[in-house]
């Protein structure tokens, strides 16, 4: 009968009757009786078992209770696997941790710090991951006025620029110059604009850094290479076409050959031509050649970073010179004093 | 009560003195009786316990050991103690004067026989397979329901009651004529 495991269940807990199937398998189990008298514990023994017992666990629970590193690994157990992929995982966190530690210590590094090196390196790093137009030409806008506000502090200071920080700054510049030409022409004027307004304030933080530092070759370079990107930013904003082939080609970039190629140099309310010291080489300043070479300007030594060009440095095909536009002349100036 | 015992054995896990006194307290007194059934030794019986209660600590200490029912996890420990033991030697026969308990010497007639009757009993209950030996014990001697004598088989509550069943059957074929003999005598 299929229900005798459950009927036979129910009278061996006393709920029901033995029947004539069940009855033969409860005398069975009734056979096992004398097993259930069982002689008293021994006392004696029962408490050594106990101490026995207690005492093991306090030898145990030092084990389940270490501290630190040890701590963990007991809480994985013997799952190494899992106790690895732990480790794993607390590098990740520790070395991005005491890496973003140091990366931050270095921001308020300037030039000749030890740390300065890192603050370059994590700028280069922040660019990488910067995608889109906008947000590379923001980041690089933002570099450049740290550059210029490294060179002011070590003017203040009486201390020399060294070569690195203006060819940083012209190398940036230049980036800027190639980000601003990726904005659609929604987006080039007011980015241009914007940029205008930032090398005016440099312009004139690092004029002023030069009048405590007049002979600083650092300095100078720079306010050339300032120069060079106002006259590429009005050409942006007096003909952006002509500005995006322009930067494209490499020949825009604020330490290359003079603009404009053909001839045209853009004139647009706000470029300022005349308000530097003017761009190109001047007596200290290498000057660039058509294959992207430098030589020493006559009279002057090659200026420091002469022979380690930037991208930016290399100049383009050599264009045809001299205004052909009298709109884009007074740029055309700016950049042919050099 | 059960949850009495989750809170010990929450204790345990965190290897509280208090917590594992009381645990082997309550159940060491009913798992000796467990392994004495079936060993028929006080010194076996003993090692048996402390064996289970050692296994109990390592499997605490490395993140085991049972989720709920710690008596059933226990009772499953020393049978399985006492059935390794056992198969590799056959089930000793219970000494005579151990089986004499105080009191009993005045009448050792009646102490041999109900000596003799255990240990045929025991072995009765060693020609049972294990599962249906521990259903058996747990059920018939310990009083277990069929929820706590599952989680110590390790299989559903259903398959206690066949394993009940089967295990009765099967002791009434190998005790066939004895139990006969017995009925009439009675």
């Amino acid at each position: 009968m299929s229900d005798l495991p459950d009927r036979l269940d129910a009278a061996v807990a006393g709920h029901r009757a033995p029947e004539a199937d069940t009855a033969p398998l409860l005398a069975a189990l009734a056979y096992l009786e004398p097993l259930r008298r069982v002689p008293p514990r021994a006392p004696r023994a029962a408490q050594a078992g106990q101490q026995a017992f207690l005492a093991e666990a306090v030898s145990l629970r030092p084990a389940l209770r270490p501290t630190g590193w040890r701590r963990i690994t007991a809480f994985m157990g013997h799952r190494r696997a899992l106790a690895t992929a732990l480790s794993v995982l607390i590098v990740l966190i520790v070395l991005p941790v005491s890496l973003g530690g140091t990366v931050y210590a270095a921001q308020a590094s300037g030039p000749g710090d030890t740390l300065y090196p890192v603050k370059l390196f994590a700028e280069d790093v922040r660019l990488g991951f910067a995608t889109g137009a906008q947000p590379r030409l923001d980041m690089l806008v933002e570099m450049c006025q740290a550059r210029t506000a490294e060179m002011t502090a070590l003017a203040e200071r009486r201390q020399a620029i060294p070569a690195e920080v203006p060819v940083r700054l012209q190398a940036q510049l230049g980036a800027a110059l190639q980000a601003a030409a990726d904005l659609d022409d929604a987006g080039l004027a007011p980015a241009l604009e914007r940029m205008r307004a930032m090398l005016q304030v440099q312009t004139q933080e690092l004029v002023q850094a030069r009048r405590r530092a007049p002979g600083d070759g650092g300095l100078q370079q720079a306010e050339r290479v300032l120069a060079r990107t106002q006259a590429m930013i009005a050409l942006g904003l007096n003909d952006p076409a002509q500005f995006r082939r322009a930067v494209r080609s490499g020949e825009g970039a604020p330490g290359t050959t003079p603009w404009p190629p053909g001839g045209h140099a853009p004139s647009t309310p706000g470029a300022a031509p005349g308000t530097g010291p003017g761009a190109g080489p001047g007596p200290q300043e290498p000057q660039a050649t058509p294959r992207g070479q430098r030589t020493p300007a006559a009279g002057g030594p090659p200026a420091a970073g002469a022979g380690s060009m930037t991208p930016a440095q290399s100049p383009g095909p050599q264009p045809s010179r001299g205004p052909q536009n009298p709109d884009n002349a007074r740029a055309y100036d700016v950049l042919s004093t050099a | 009560m059960q949850s009495d015992m989750d809170d010990q054995l929450a204790g345990a896990r965190r290897f509280d003195g208090a917590a594992l006194t009381e645990i082997y307290q309550e159940l060491s007194p009913r798992l000796y009786r467990y392994a004495y059934r079936l060993a028929g030794e006080a010194r076996e019986a003993e090692d048996a316990v402390a064996e289970a209660f050692h296994r109990f600590l390592l499997a605490l200490r490395h993140g085991g050991g049972p989720e709920a029912h710690v008596s059933a996890y226990l009772y499953r420990t020393v049978h399985n103690v006492i059935t390794d033991r056992y198969r590799r030697r056959p089930v000793p026969d219970m000494p005579l004067d151990e089986a004499l308990e105080a009191g009993e010497a005045a009448d050792p007639a009646h102490a041999v026989a109900r000596h003799m009757a255990a240990a045929r009993a025991r072995a009765a209950l060693w020609r049972l397979t294990d599962d249906q030996r521990l259903v058996v014990m747990l059920k018939f001697f310990e009083g277990l329901d069929n929820a706590e004598v599952a989680v110590a088989l390790g299989k559903p509550a259903g398959a206690v009651k066949s394993l009940q069943h089967r295990a009765l059957e099967a002791l009434r074929r190998m005790l066939g004529d004895e139990l006969v003999a017995e009925e009439g005598v009675r």
